[in-house]
C-alpha cells in the first residue's frame, strides 16, 4: 500500500503541469499538448489502478465479507 | 422530424428493456434496491461509469471547453480518473465489504452504526437530498437544452416561443423534461436496482459509442484533425479576437473568413505575447469582451468572459472529485457487486472510460469557440454543433440520442437511491423493519421518487438556463466537503460521533455560505481563483479531527467491528 500512495501523490503532483500553461503547441497531428499530457495523465491513472489491483488487492476485505456469506449460506443449504 | 424519430425510437427501446429486466425482479425490496448483490465487473464498471457521467460529462465539458478551452479536461476529467479511481479502491471496497457483512442498503445506516448515533441520518439524510437535487436538475436542464436545438423547426406552429429565435418550432425544454422523467421512472420502477444496472450498462454503451462517432464525423467535416485545430477563436495582433472560419452547411465545406471575423476583444490587451494565439488550445487566463445578442429585444449586451484558468484554480478543483466517495447513488451500485472481485474491472478500467468520452467533447468544444457566436448559452454548444457540422438528421438523431443516454443513465440511479434512502433511513428506521410488508415499501419508496422528480422538474423549469457545468460543480463541492466523513469513519478509529457532527454541519454551513456568495449557481471563486470545494473541505476535515480529540473515543465493540482486520 506503500507504494500505492507513493505513486498516488506522485501524480496528483505531475497532475499540476504549469510548464504546458502558455503553449498551444500541437501534437500527434492535431492534439495541443496541455491535453495530450492528460490523455497520458490518464493512462498513468489506469496503470496505477492496474498495479493495485494485481498486488496490492485488499484481499482481508474480501475474505471477512466471503466469511458473512458463508455464515448467510448455511442455513439456507441446511434447509 | 427524422431526429426526433430517432430519439423516441430510443425511448421506447429503454422502456422495453425496462419491462425485460422487470422479468428478472425478484419481487424483494432487497432485489429493488441492491439488486440481492449480484452484479458482475462488466455491468458494475458500466453502472458506475454511466452514473458518474451526466450532462456535465458531454454537455458541460463540451460547453465548458467552448468557454476555457482545452483545460477543461486536466480540470476536471485527468484528475477525476485518479481521485475516482482511489476511492473506488481505497474506500468503496471496504465499504462494500462492511456493508455486506451488516446488511446496509444505504450509507446513512453505515454512518449511523460506525458513529454510534441515530441522529446523524436525520442531520445527513436532507442534506443528500439537498445536494442529489442540483445533480438532479442538471440532467432535465441538460436534456432540454440539447433536444430544442436539434428538432429546431419540426414544429413551427406548436412551439413558437423558442428559448432563441434559430431554434423556432423545437421540442421545448418542459416537454424534453417532462419525457424524460416519466421514461426513467417507469423503467427503475419496472426493474428496480437491477434494472438500473442493466439500462445503465446499455446506455452507457450508447454514449460511449455515439461519442466516438460524433467526433468521428466532426473531424471529417472540419477537414481532419490537423484543419480542426485552426479553427478556435483567434487573437490577432490588435488585440481582437477573430473567427478565421465559418462552415457552410450548403458545401459542407469550411470556409475562410475575408477578413477574419471580429467577435470580441481581449480585456487591457498591452502585451505582444497573446498575439496570432489561439486561447482555447492552452491554458493562460485571458480575459476577452463579448457581445451578445438579447432574442426578445435583438439589443446586443456586452458580456466578459475568460478564457483559459489561473493555475491556483487547476490546482484546488482537485478537491471536486473526492464527491465521489460521498454519492448515495454510487454507494448504492458498490453494494449492488457480487463480490469484492467485481471491483478489479472498475478501477483498472474508469480512468479510461473517463479519457474516451472527455477528450472528444473537450476538443468539439474548442473547435467549436471558432464557429459559433459567443453568446450561445453552453450546455447548448454540443448539439448546435453537431447539428452544423454533421448535418444528416439519422446521425444527429442518433448522437442526441447518446447524449440523452449519458443523462438518463445518472437520472435513474439517482431517483432509485433517493427512493432507497428515504424507505430505509427515515419510514422503516421510525417504524421497525417489520412494520410494513415488502410490498408496502416499495410503494414508499416510489411515491417519494416521484414527490422529489415533481419537485425537480419544477425547479429545472425555473432555472432552465443556468450553466450545467457550474451546478454541477456546486453539488459536487457539497458532497467533497462531507468526504472527510466517510474517510475517518473507515480509516480513522478515533474518529467520533461529535466530530462526525461537527464535520457535517462545518460543511453545510461552509457550502451554504459560498452557494449564497455565488448568486446560487454560479461560477464563484475565492481570492485568486481557488474553488469553494477547497476551502468547504478543508474547514470539514479540521472540524471533524479537532472535535473527535476533544471528545470522548467510540467504544471497543464499535471499533472491533469496523476495523476488523486491524484488532
Amino acid at each position: 500500500m506503500k507504494i500505492f500512495w507513493i505513486v498516488f501523490l506522485a501524480l496528483l503532483f505531475l497532475h499540476q503541469d504549469g510548464w504546458n500553461w502558455g503553449t498551444e503547441e500541437i501534437v500527434w497531428g492535431g492534439m495541443p499538448i496541455g491535453l495530450f499530457y492528460h490523455v497520458l495523465f490518464s493512462l498513468a491513472c489506469s496503470g496505477l489502478g492496474t498495479w493495485a489491483v494485481f498486488r496490492a488487492w485488499p484481499k482481508e476485505w474480501e475474505r471477512y465479507a466471503e466469511q458473512t456469506v458463508q455464515k448467510e449460506q448455511t442455513p439456507d443449504s441446511q434447509a | 422530424m427524422n431526429v426526433l424519430l430517432i430519439i423516441v425510437g430510443y425511448l421506447i427501446l429503454l422502456l422495453l428493456l425496462g419491462w425485460g429486466s422487470s422479468r428478472m425482479f425478484r419481487g424483494t425490496s432487497k432485489d429493488f434496491f441492491v439488486a440481492s448483490h449480484s452484479i458482475g465487473p462488466f455491468l458494475l464498471l458500466m453502472s458506475v461509469f454511466g452514473t458518474t457521467m451526466t450532462a456535465f460529462a458531454l454537455v458541460g465539458s463540451t460547453g465548458k471547453s467552448f468557454e476555457r478551452g482545452i483545460g477543461t479536461y486536466g480540470l476536471m476529467a485527468s484528475i477525476s480518473g485518479l481521485v475516482h479511481m482511489a476511492i473506488f479502491f481505497l474506500v468503496g471496497i471496504r465499504l462494500w465489504a462492511l456493508g455486506k457483512r451488516n446488511g446496509y442498503l444505504t450509507q446513512i445506516q453505515f454512518f449511523r452504526e460506525r458513529f454510534e448515533s441515530q441522529g446523524i441520518g436525520y442531520l445527513l439524510f436532507p442534506i443528500l437530498v439537498l445536494l442529489v437535487v442540483p445533480y438532479l436538475l442538471i440532467g432535465i436542464i441538460g436534456a432540454g437544452k440539447v433536444i430544442e436545438p436539434v428538432t429546431a423547426g419540426a414544429f413551427p406552429e406548436l412551439f413558437s416561443n423558442p428559448t432563441i429565435p434559430a431554434w423556432a418550432g423545437g421540442v421545448p425544454p418542459w416537454l424534453t423534461g417532462l419525457v424524460i422523467c416519466c421514461v426513467v421512472l417507469t423503467y427503475v420502477f419496472l426493474g428496480g436496482s437491477r434494472g438500473t444496472a442493466i439500462a445503465n450498462a446499455f446506455q452507457t454503451l450508447v454514449f460511449m459509442g455515439m461519442g466516438i462517432v460524433a467526433f468521428y464525423f466532426v473531424v471529417q467535416s472540419l477537414g481532419g484533425l490537423e484543419q480542426a485545430g485552426k479553427v478556435p477563436m483567434r487573437i490577432n495582433e490588435q488585440g481582437d479576437v477573430v473567427q478565421d472560419f465559418r462552415y457552410a452547411p450548403e458545401t459542407r465545406q469550411l470556409t475562410p473568413h475575408v477578413p477574419p471575423k471580429k467577435i470580441g476583444k481581449v480585456a487591457d490587451f498591452s502585451s505582444t505575447d497573446h498575439t496570432d494565439k489561439h486561447p482555447h488550445l492552452s491554458r493562460d487566463a485571458i480575459r476577452v469582451e463579448f457581445s451578445k445578442k438579447n432574442p426578445k429585444t435583438g439589443e446586443l449586451k456586452p458580456f466578459e468572459r475568460e478564457i483559459g484558468m489561473p493555475l491556483i484554480t487547476f490546482i484546488t478543483y482537485l478537491f471536486i472529485p473526492l464527491s465521489v466517495g460521498m454519492f448515495p447513488h454510487l454507494f448504492q451500485h458498490w453494494l449492488t457487486a457480487r463480490n469484492a472481485r467485481a471491483f478489479k474491472l472498475t478501477v483498472i478500467a474508469h480512468p479510461i472510460c473517463i479519457m474516451i468520452v472527455w477528450v472528444p467533447c473537450v476538443l468539439i468544444g474548442s473547435w467549436a469557440s471558432g464557429l459559433l457566436p459567443p453568446g450561445i448559452p453552453p450546455p447548448a454548444v454540443l448539439s448546435t454543433t453537431l447539428k452544423l457540422l454533421v448535418g444528416d438528421p439519422w446521425l444527429t438523431g442518433l448522437l442526441t440520442a447518446g447524449v440523452l443516454a449519458a443523462i438518463m443513465s445518472s437520472l435513474d440511479s439517482q431517483f432509485l437511491c433517493l427512493g432507497t434512502v428515504f424507505t430505509n433511513d427515515i419510514v422503516m428506521h421510525k417504524a421497525g423493519d417489520k412494520a410494513y410488508t415488502d410490498k408496502q415499501k416499495l410503494k414508499i419508496a416510489r411515491m417519494f421518487i416521484v414527490g422529489i422528480v415533481t419537485l425537480t422538474y419544477v425547479l429545472a423549469m425555473l432555472v432552465k438556463n443556468a450553466n450545467v457545468f457550474d451546478l454541477a460543480i456546486w453539488c459536487f463541492s457539497g458532497f467533497a466537503a462531507l468526504f472527510p466523513l466517510v474517510f475517518s469513519a473507515l480509516y480513522w478509529k478515533r474518529a467520533t460521533r461529535a466530530g462526525a457532527f461537527a464535520c457535517v454541519g462545518s460543511a453545510l454551513v461552509s457550502w451554504l455560505y459560498f452557494f449564497h456568495k455565488s448568486g446560487y449557481g454560479g461560477e464563484y471563486f475565492i481570492g485568486p481563483g481557488i474553488v469553494p470545494a477547497a476551502v468547504c473541505f478543508l474547514v470539514s476535515s479540521f472540524a471533524m479531527i479537532g472535535v473527535s480529540l476533544l471528545t470522548t473515543p467510540p467504544s471497543s465493540s464499535t471499533v472491533d467491528r469496523f476495523f476488523p482486520n486491524q484488532s
